[in-house]
């Protein structure tokens, strides 16, 4: 075994730009496909599995997948408004144990602020087990313009406890669209690596009392911002994006989904939440195949790159080949040392191939977590870790044998090419 | 010091080559050739006699179409081609006209791959060899770093590397002049003596043969030749 691998560096080492070339095709191979199943199932499973703290979200009637975008992943646009009392009727409920008003429609430098209750901070779990922890200050006062800062918007933004600011109006970042009042921060997040990292929260109550908010739950335009305190704001003029549940039990969900669900009514109840972002990912499957489609050529292709860069250097090298022979080289060390060298190359493309597809997950991760907020765990193990070196590596030695075969086939005194 | 005993006795051998029009040609038909352990050998012969084809067979690279060539008590032509490999790289040295370095090989590595295949690879030993044939400076230098004559004795050293019981020389002082034809020789000789290897050394030059005891013909020696 010890001349196979000598002949297999020596071989390497001879041939070294074909050699490099190839090993950087499979690494690139190797990594694109790893990055792409890994990223896809990583992205299903935050989107659909992760726990996101709610179990339903009430708003307009619409989309329920618009509708938990909006609110729970802080994207797209809001489907619309809905009165009050709905969210009060649900307060109430018994099978709630939780009910947080949202209302969406601001933002400070494309990141938005969300009108909510202090409750969102006793009782929502963003993740299971775990509330919202300050990094520095505290809850905000619904008595005062404050607000709560998501620890990726502090980074971003420079914000802190004690910093004022003034929102934008609506959800993208608009700087000629900006509103007179002012926010003070009360508080800063710790990294809750969800979406909420890329929210400000506000006292719903300050949200109304904005100047250029319409409120319209009773129908008609009302502007609460006349008033200094929050109690003087009618519960009727009084509208929400949204509202966000954490239900008692399972059954408590499909009983409200009957009861708001109906034809008729004029809102949504999206429940449950990760079925509802499951038919996200059922709508862009399309995408998926032909990313996994691709993903497979390029193995195809990095395979064929290492079965041509043998295969081109096969006639320069018979006469190699006749030599090996003809010091004693057994037909099956010529053949083993062929395969060998291929075999070497996707492995050492594979290596290296970690270290691309490392790289790739960086970027799509920050890419991802600017977009989203989902946080995509770069060194999470995914079966196609070790799946894809162990195809990669299987599909080089079988690139290897069509030149191996050749190798094998070498006829010796001919190759040789004496004159006598 | 040479033996009674027949090393390598070749009888009614033949080889016919087809050629490229589907012809049937005899380029071999050795009624008989033995040489003895440590016995030195030169053949002359002109180009295209066969002697490479001869020496091929005796080295067990091309089968023979009939005959017989029993080397060390061991019928050749009954062996299969991998313990004809085997055979070739433990007791069988064999120096080409051309050389047939690795190029992508250093002296010292073209020296112990080829021990390697006889499975006792000895770093020292191939040094030793590469000293012995005044290149103990050029171990590292691959071959086209290398002047014909530096080349031909890696080839030397190569051929000796596994203590072969026969050294087969084809034509190796083909690309060299008559001076450095003659000390390559009398070198080839000098060490085949120390390592008791027997020679056959092939030449179409009568003159570089002039120190060998027995010179023969080839065109005598080979029948297909002659008729």
């Amino acid at each position: 075994m010890k001349k196979i691998f000598f002949i297999v560096k020596k071989s390497l080492l001879q041939h070294k730009l074909s050699t490099v070339i190839t090993i950087l095709s499979v690494a690139l191979a190797a990594a694109l496909v790893m990055s792409v199943f890994s990223i896809r199932d990583q992205a299903e499973t935050a989107f659909t599995g992760g726990p996101v703290g709610f179990d339903a979200v009430l708003g307009a009637r619409g989309s329920q997948l618009q509708l938990v975008l909006n609110t729970v992943f802080h994207l797209e646009t809001s489907p619309g408004n809905i009165p009050w009392e709905d969210y009060e009727a649900l307060k109430e409920n018994s099978s709630v144990k939780l009910a947080v008003p949202y209302a969406v429609g601001d933002n400070y430098e494309g990141y938005r602020i969300v009108g909510t209750s202090p409750e969102l901070f006793e009782g929502f779990e963003y993740s299971k087990g775990k509330t919202f922890e300050f990094k520095s200050g505290g809850v905000f006062d619904p008595e005062h313009r404050e607000a709560v800062v998501g620890s990726y918007v502090a980074q971003k933004t420079g914000l802190k406890k004690g910093s004022k600011f003034s929102a934008s109006h609506g959800i993208y970042l608009d700087k000629n669209n900006v509103h007179d009042e002012k926010y003070e921060v009360s508080g800063v997040l710790k990294p809750t690596n969800s979406p909420s990292d890329r929210v400000i929260w506000v006292p719903i109550e300050q949200f109304y009392m904005t100047e250029g908010h319409v409120l319209r739950g009773a129908g008609e335009d009302y502007e609460a911002h006349v008033h200094h305190h929050a109690e003087d704001i009618p519960d009727q003029h009084k509208e929400i994006s949204a509202v966000m549940l954490k239900l008692k039990n399972p059954a408590s969900g499909f009983k409200l989904a009957t009861q708001y669900n109906r034809e008729g009514k004029d809102v949504t109840l999206a429940w449950p939440i990760a079925t509802v972002m499951a038919e996200l990912f059922e709508k862009i499957g399309w995408v998926t195949k032909i990313l996994t489609l691709v993903a497979y050529i390029v193995i195809a292709v990095a395979a064929g790159s290492i079965l041509a860069s043998i295969y081109n250097t096969m006639n320069e090298r018979r006469r190699e080949f006749a030599i090996l022979r003809a010091l004693g080289a057994k037909k099956g060390t010529v053949f083993s040392s062929v395969v060998l060298e291929a075999v070497t190359i996707s492995f050492i493309g594979t290596l290296i191939g970690f270290i691309f597809y490392f790289i790739l997950m960086m970027f799509a991760s920050y890419v991802i977590r600017n977009q989203t907020g989902v946080v995509i765990d770069i060194l999470s193990l995914h079966p196609v870790l070790i799946i894809a070196p162990a195809v990669m590596i299987a599909l080089g030695a079988l690139a290897g044998i069509i030149p191996a075969y050749k190798a094998y086939k070498t006829e010796v005194a001919g190759s040789l090419s004496h004159n006598s | 010091m040479v033996n009674n005993l027949p090393l390598l006795k070749v009888e009614k051998l033949k080889r016919t080559f087809i050629s490229p029009d589907g012809e049937s040609n005899l380029i071999l038909d050795i009624p008989t050739f033995k040489i003895r352990a440590g016995e030195h050998i030169g053949i002359q012969g002109n180009s295209g006699s066969g002697k490479t084809t001869f020496l091929n067979l005796l080295a067990g690279i091309l089968n023979a179409d009939s005959g017989s060539i029993m080397f060390d008590s061991r019928e050749l032509t009954l062996h299969s081609e991998s313990e004809r490999d085997v055979l070739r790289a433990g007791s069988i040295g064999y120096i080409f006209q051309t050389f047939n370095l690795l190029q992508g090989y250093t002296a010292l590595e073209n020296v112990t791959l080829a021990m390697m295949f006889a499975g006792k690879p000895d770093i020292d030993y191939a040094s030793k060899l590469l000293e012995n044939v005044g290149l103990g400076n050029r171990m590292d230098y691959k071959p086209a770093q290398l002047s014909v004559g530096q080349q031909q004795r890696v080839a030397l050293a190569r051929a000796l590397a596994n203590r072969p019981k026969i050294v087969l020389a084809d034509e190796p002082t083909g690309n060299l002049d008559y001076r450095r034809a003659k000390q390559a020789v009398k070198m080839i000789k000098e060490l085949c003596i120390v390592n008791g290897a027997s020679l056959i050394f092939v030449s179409h030059d009568l003159d570089v043969l002039d120190d060998f005891d027995t010179v023969l013909d080839f065109t005598i020696l080979n029948r297909a030749f002659t008729s």
